[in-house]
């Protein structure tokens, strides 16, 4: 009979030992799994495949909950790089800053995190949501190819570069868009949906003036005639 | 002619002048109409210093060859095993490189796992993800981790054989890959996630790490995800390759992949595959030299791809130090490549079988590189597999016919000294002797050379001339 939480203090344990644990305590059915002393380590929580909802009580490293598909992980602190990088379904939850690549290859469920995040996040995503509740560095959202990405605070230089697909809101300011990214009117059904994705993390959705990214489609299919957008873009 | 180039009667061009020849005409002009460089298949056009620039010198009176219908001379090898994973393993050191489904039709995929099967070798995915097919019909799969991720997922990886991270190929490196738009139909786009028809273009920078202490973490993160079970390769285009070799091993990899600038492509710019990188043969030289200065000779494998046409490039490759060849444009010839029927389609294309490179149009005439249904349906999975196979045991024979004709009952027993460079340039890159010498013409030779004259010219009472080395 498993029990109903596991507790696992990271600082006795090798990353593959806890990687396991999270494993195999979702194959028995454990529906919550409480990790102390994370201290920074990467590749935390990487391919959880099954619902459990893994919390860690503390900063995580690189790639934390990379490549999941099910799973509901929580970090009581600040991650590294390429958090939920290439996450199938499922959500992670970083109630503290990110690093660079957030969210990157992101291709469905849901990664929020409440401060800020660096270079090229949601860089290439395929799908899902990337919340941010702060701001985002240089070049995100690059080449996204679906899904949503949410900025409550500022983006840097070149958000949105070479988009697909997809959309990008951003609540703040904007340092400059990427190449081929243009703004879209913001309609009704934004509205509401930036209401269901914020209102969970008590952050409200009103009284900012939302932007809303898209792709231009200028870079879809070459054409000599439209070389400056493709001078910026190769 | 009304292109302006004064012909002959029979049309030859006369007097072509050097810098201004017919090709380099033909490519601005071209270049003039497009409005950008030009993108073609398969790879370069320029003569590199190659494996041919080599030739086995065989056992005569001074060691003994192996009979060639009774002695056993064994080829398999296991890689990737430096962590515990569980290695792949070819029963010949021949690899089927990573082409990607989208530049490849399923057919073709298809019939290069089913050679590879059969034959006890292992094939690869390729940017656009894991093909149901492909994962069915090859024994050993490795999965590529490519920059773009199209269809990367988790659960393929962990269904896989082996992950290899690219860092580049030697066709382009440094650079992102494309697939124009004639190729991206909606089956492809979706595998993709992308618009059907856009011009699919790749990052060339991964999207979760830069360098290599990021990459260090990146297959941390693969291994976890795989719980240590598959080997992590790394693929890195020709380049600075003692470096790169020396940060991969670091990184952690357990099989670094070399690709040659005579390594393919399905579409790339005519530019980069001419002018980038370094050829396969001084990769390789390279690459070993830097693996035994970590001792890391035979605990990281080592593959080398790029041009590799048969087994005698294959043999000449394991005698530098190669464990395995990868080949990609050889098994796609053995599957059907420029093979001359179907002309008018070639010719459609403004091409003859032979001279065809036109896989980035989409329109491939024999089924390979194509996306369209009555196209594909021009190579019959079971066929083309058949050919691949018979490819695959011809390339065994050359490489085991070599080896005993230099005496040696393993494969990779080949080394060195069982070969002569043709050329000086060979002899230089190589150090292997140039034939009918006993030097190698390397920086080191030419100092032993002028010490040993000197030390004679001193030991016969001459003085040595004044700024000579000491
Ligand atoms: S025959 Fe097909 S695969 Fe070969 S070069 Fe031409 S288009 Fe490419």
């Amino acid at each position: 009979m498993a029990t109903l939480t596991s507790e696992i203090d990271c600082s006795a344990h090798t990353t593959r030992e806890i990687n396991q644990a999270i494993k195999r305590a979702a194959a028995d059915g454990v529906p919550e799994i409480r990790l102390t002393n994370p201290a920074a380590r990467h590749c935390l929580g990487v391919a959880v495949m099954s619902p459990i909802h893994v919390i860690f009580e503390g900063p995580v490293g690189w790639f934390c909950g990379g490549m999941s598909d099910g799973g509901r992980i929580t970090v009581h602190g600040s991650c590294g790089w390429s958090v939920g990088e290439n996450l199938m379904s499922g959500s992670i939850e970083v109630h503290g800053n990110g690093g660079s690549s957030a969210g990157a290859t992101l291709r469905g469920g849901r990664v929020f995190v409440a401060g800020t995040t660096g270079a090229r996040s949601g860089i290439s995503m395929k799908g899902g949501t990337l919340v941010v509740g702060g701001s985002v560095g240089y070049m995100s959202g690059f080449m996204m190819q679906r899904g949503t990405m949410i900025v409550c605070g500022d983006a840097a230089d070149g958000i949105g570069d070479s988009m697909y697909e997809g959309t990008v809101y951003v609540g703040g300011s904007i340092h400059s868009l990427g190449a081929d990214c243009i703004e879209a009117e913001l309609t009704d059904d934004d509205r509401a949906l930036l209401a269901t994705e914020l209102d969970p993390h008590g952050i409200s959705s009103t009284g900012i003036d939302w932007k809303k990214l898209v792709a231009g489609k200028r870079l879809w299919n070459f054409s000599k005639h439209e070389y400056d957008a493709w001078r910026g873009a190769l | 002619m009304s292109d302006g180039i004064p012909r002959g009667r029979d049309g030859h061009v006369l007097n072509p002048l050097w810098v201004w020849s017919p090709e380099t005409i033909e490519d601005i002009q071209s270049k003039a109409e497009l409005g950008r460089y030009t993108n073609r298949g398969l790879g370069m056009t320029k003569r590199p210093p190659h494996f041919e620039d080599l030739t086995f010198v065989p056992c005569t009176l001074s060691r003994v060859p192996l009979e060639g219908y009774r002695e056993a001379c064994a080829t398999s090898i296991e890689i990737g095993g430096r962590h515990g994973a569980k290695p792949v393993r070819l029963s010949t050191p021949v690899t089927i490189a990573g082409m990607s489904y989208g530049a490849l039709s399923r057919n073709a995929k298809q019939a290069l796992g089913m050679a590879a099967t059969r034959v006890g070798i292992s094939t690869t995915t390729g940017d656009g993800g894991m093909l149901d097919l492909e994962r069915e019909a090859s024994d050993q799969l490795v999965y590529q981790v490519l920059p773009s991720r199209y269809g990367f997922n988790p659960h393929h990886l962990r269904m896989a054989n082996a992950a290899e991270i690219v860092v580049g190929q030697g066709a382009k490196p440094g650079t992102g890959g494309v697939l124009l738009g004639a190729k991206v139909s909606p089956i492809i786009a979706e595998a993709r996630t992308l618009p059907p028809g856009v011009d699919q273009r790749s990052p060339v920078r991964h999207p979760d790490f830069v360098g290599p202490d990021d990459m260090q973490i990146k297959i941390e993160e693969l291994r976890e995800a795989t719980d240590g079970q598959i080997p992590i390769y790394v693929k890195i285009g020709a380049c600075r390759v003692p470096d790169d070799v020396k940060l991969a091993c670091k990184a952690g990899a357990d099989v670094i992949v070399i690709d040659g600038m005579e390594g393919g492509t399905g579409a790339s710019p005519d530019s980069l595959m001419n002018h980038t990188g370094i050829p396969t043969m001084a990769a390789t030289v390279e690459a070993v030299a830097a693996l035994r200065e970590m001792k890391l000779e035979g605990v990281v494998n080592l593959i080398v791809s790029g041009g590799i046409r048969n087994g005698v490039d294959a043999a000449k490759a394991l005698a530098l130090g190669a464990d395995a060849v990868s080949i990609g444009t050889a098994a796609m010839i053995a599957l059907n490549c420029n093979r001359p029927i179907y002309v008018e389609d070639y010719e459609k294309l403004g091409t003859v079988p032979g001279a065809c490179h036109h896989c980035h149009t989409g329109l491939c005439p024999v089924g390979i590189t194509t996306q369209d249904e009555d196209l594909i349906a021009r190579l019959p999975s079971d066929e083309a597999a058949d050919r691949v196979e018979g490819f695959l045991n011809s390339m065994t024979q050359e490489l085991q016919m070599f080896a005993r004709a230099c005496g040696k009952n393993a494969v990779h027993d080949l080394e060195p000294e069982d070969l002569r460079s043709m050329t000086i340039e060979a002899s230089a890159i190589t150090g292997i002797p140039l034939v009918g010498t006993t030097f190698a013409f390397r920086p080191e030779s030419f100092a032993q050379a002028v010490a040993e004259a000197m030390a004679a010219a001193t030991a016969n009472g001459h003085k040595a001339p004044q700024g000579a080395p000491q």
